[in-house]
């Protein structure tokens, strides 16, 4: 703790806690107990998830399971079956989380975030071309996912930015590349052989079904450096906010900022999306009910983060356990609660647009 | 100084010769577009009736229409050519029609049954209908469409105009009503996912298409199109005044709750008509009543005919198109209009300040 300087700042009436000179942030008291709440009931609902199933466990055997006591059927069920779809899902809906914060701070809009605006179908269109044309693997998704992502947001930030990237323009041209991309990834399943339409489709439902070691450690790995790489931008980014003359004038590049960041939030839907499929609405609500929690200015990342990880812990939790006998995916369990959402947004929420 | 007065009355009678040739030209003009769209339905349909997948000739299929004699033309031609021709163009002139009405009612450019969620909600209610009630049949979906398709109509109406009052014109409203959408599209699969033996049923019938809804699909649609078209006429005068805005209309001797409700049940009746008999299809309102406005102009009785002729040319055109670009297998027509669509909508939105406002 040598390194790490506690002082209370008192600024603006709000109490800061100022933790290592490196990082040069401040963060706020509230929405680091809003961090560390969040994060606490993600790590409640996922132990609840391990919990529930086919077989039903006590609290006492998945703790047994998780510390390395237990017995090797109960052991299987919760490490090897369990546990990488609960890892996955935090990891996901961290990163969509994330991801969804640093679009609607760089569009200064709530409703900028990249499932309306139409990155998540891109990679999802990319991802079932790669699928289609270089075979059924991992890699193959994933990295046509990301390219499907990229490729995207540059020509929807390119179309709307001659007008200046305003809020309704920027939507409306999501709402219209939506239609399309999905419509053409609906004919790429179509013409595709059967078996591999059929990987192709249920990969696009947005399930955590297939889940297994090798994807979580994928998820770690790029939640991690991402995650780094979002620390260090989380100052700049705060900048941005002023306006770009500010910005520059206080030593930010908000050029170099914005593409970075943007590149950041595409990885992030490109990721999530090659490995779970498009599950939607999370990029959406996360950061705007993370910002409510903690009244904070600006929507900020980490607590966007954890509050996706948290919606789509308890998502997956609730289609699978809500209606006994049916299955839902966390891809229709977001779309109907995160559309009802949105729709609350538009008509009945006070607050700026 | 007095002027000739035998002069300032030939300035004046000039001038009004003048505005008269310029409105009779602008007549002439829309005439002139609504007998192409016409002639165009035309062609389109003996199209449709001839070319296909089958390998069947059009020398058989005329040979089979005028004698009426069984066999593989007749078949064809009855079962499978003629429906589903009867169908696209009903149901080009239902969702034509109904999208010109959203358009006015909610004096926004981007309003359509599909985007706005009316498709998806019929949908929805026939999804129910068939997975928990056991209804097969589609004068059974009917009313069960009606149903969903008013509900969303009556909601996007209630949400659209508040958001709208709250943040600022088309984009929330287009928004909600995308929303809406969403969210009944994502229930609608969920079920069908979740439960997949009782709802084996509806994956065949959720994708739009006009192919393999039965031979009488189209009978039972044309009903509900032809009231909801009638009654869309009916309100034509009271659209154009609304058009002006709400107290302008007032002042004008509409009313308009009156026509709000009435439109409503319109939209109600040719969305819900089209969506029971052929599935959910999107963007048909939108280009149509879109171009609708560019050629014909504002007034709302050209615009209504225009949508009626020209809404078969569309759905025809997307629904031939659908049997050939997969050759040999077909895909879905709402595919087709979406595709068609989305960049058309992109247009719209790029080029026009109204939208965002």
């Amino acid at each position: 703790m040598s390194t790490a300087e506690l002082s209370r700042e008192i600024r603006g009436g709000r109490r800061r806690i100022r933790v290592r000179r490196i990082l040069h942030t401040a963060i706020d008291v509230r929405t680091l107990v809003t961090i560390v709440g969040l994060v606490l009931a993600t790590l409640v609902v996922g132990f609840i998830s391990l919990m529930l199933g086919d077989t039903m466990l006590g609290p006492g055997d998945v703790w047994d399971a998780l510390t390395g006591r237990a017995m090797q059927s109960i052991n299987f069920v919760v490490i090897e079956l369990r546990l990488p779809r609960v890892l996955g899902c935090m990891l996901i809906g961290g990163m969509l989380g994330a991801s969804g914060a640093i679009f609607q701070t760089i569009t200064r809009n709530p409703l900028g975030s990249p499932d309306i605006l139409g990155f998540s179908t891109g990679a999802h269109l990319g991802g079932t071309a790669a699928i289609v044309v270089f075979g059924t693997t991992m890699v193959s998704a994933a990295g046509g996912a990301l390219v499907g992502g990229t490729l995207t947001a540059a020509v929807i930030l390119l179309l709307s930015s001659r007008g200046g990237a305003k809020g309704g323009r920027l939507i409306l041209t999501g709402i219209a590349v939506t239609a399309m991309l999905s419509a053409a990834n609906s004919w790429l399943i179509l013409r595709a052989d059967l078996t591999i339409a059929q990987i192709a489709a249920a990969w696009g439902a947005g399930s955590m079904v297939g889940q297994n070691s090798d994807t979580v450690r994928l998820l770690v790995i790029t939640a991690v450096v991402l995650g780094v790489a979002c620390v260090f931008l989380a100052r700049p980014l705060a900048q941005l906010d002023l306006g770009d003359e500010r910005a520059a004038s206080t030593g930010a590049r908000p050029r170099l900022v914005r593409v970075l960041a943007i590149a950041i939030g595409v990885a992030f839907v490109a990721i999530t999306t090659a490995v779970a499929g498009p599950i939607a609405f999370v990029a959406l609500s996360a950061p705007q009910i993370a910002r409510r929690i903690a009244r904070a200015p600006g929507t900020p990342v980490a607590p966007a983060a954890a509050a996706g990880a948290l919606i789509v812990t308890a998502a997956d939790l609730a289609g699978q356990n809500l209606i006994p006998g049916m299955q839902f995916q966390v891809g229709i369990v977001t779309v109907i609660f995160g559309g009802l959402y949105l729709v609350w947004l538009l008509c009945f929420a006070k607050g700026k647009k | 100084m007095q002027s000739h007065p035998v002069a300032v009355t030939s300035l004046q009678a000039e001038r009004y010769r003048d505005a008269l040739r310029a409105r009779r030209a602008g007549t002439a003009l829309r005439v002139r577009f609504l007998v192409l769209a016409s002639i165009g339905v035309v062609i389109l349909v003996a199209v449709s009736i001839g070319v296909g997948q089958s390998s069947t000739t059009i020398p058989q299929l005329w040979d089979a229409l005028i004698t009426g004699r069984k066999g593989t033309a007749h078949t064809i031609l009855f079962e499978q050519r003629i429906p589903r021709t009867a169908l696209a163009a009903i149901a080009g002139v239902g969702l034509a029609i109904a999208g010109s009405l959203m358009q006015a009612l909610t004096r926004n450019p981007l309003a359509d049954p599909g985007i706005l969620g009316v498709n998806a909600g019929a949908a929805f209610a026939v999804t129910i209908g068939i997975g928990i009630l056991g209804l097969n049949s589609v004068a059974l979906w009917l009313p069960a469409a009606f149903i969903g398709a008013l509900l969303v109509t009556l909601l996007v109406f209630a949400l659209g105009t508040r958001s709208a009052a709250r943040n600022g014109g088309a984009v929330s409203m287009t928004l909600a009503g995308v929303a809406i959408a969403a969210v009944l599209q994502g229930a609608t699969q969920g079920l069908t996912l979740a439960a997949p033996k009782t709802f084996e049923a509806v994956r065949a019938w959720s994708a739009g298409t006009f192919v393999g809804r039965g031979v009488s699909a189209w009978l039972w649609a044309l009903p509900c199109i032809v009231i909801g078209t009638i009654i869309a006429i009916a309100i034509t005068r009271s659209l154009n005044a609304v058009a002006l805005g709400d107290e302008a209309a007032a002042a004008l001797g509409v009313s308009v709750t009156g026509t709000r409700v009435w439109g409503i049940v319109a939209i109600t009746l040719l969305a819900g008509g089209v969506t029971a008999a052929a599935g959910p299809i999107a963007f048909v309102g939108l280009i149509v009543a879109h171009v609708a406005r560019l050629v014909m102009g504002a007034d709302q009785r050209w615009c209504l005919a225009f949508c009626a002729v020209a809404g078969p040319v569309l759905t025809l055109v997307s629904d031939v198109s659908a049997r050939f670009v997969l050759w040999p297998s077909e895909i879905p027509v709402g595919i087709v209009t979406a595709f068609l669509g989305a960049p058309i909508l992109l247009v719209v939105v790029l080029r026009s300040r109204a939208v965002t406002e």
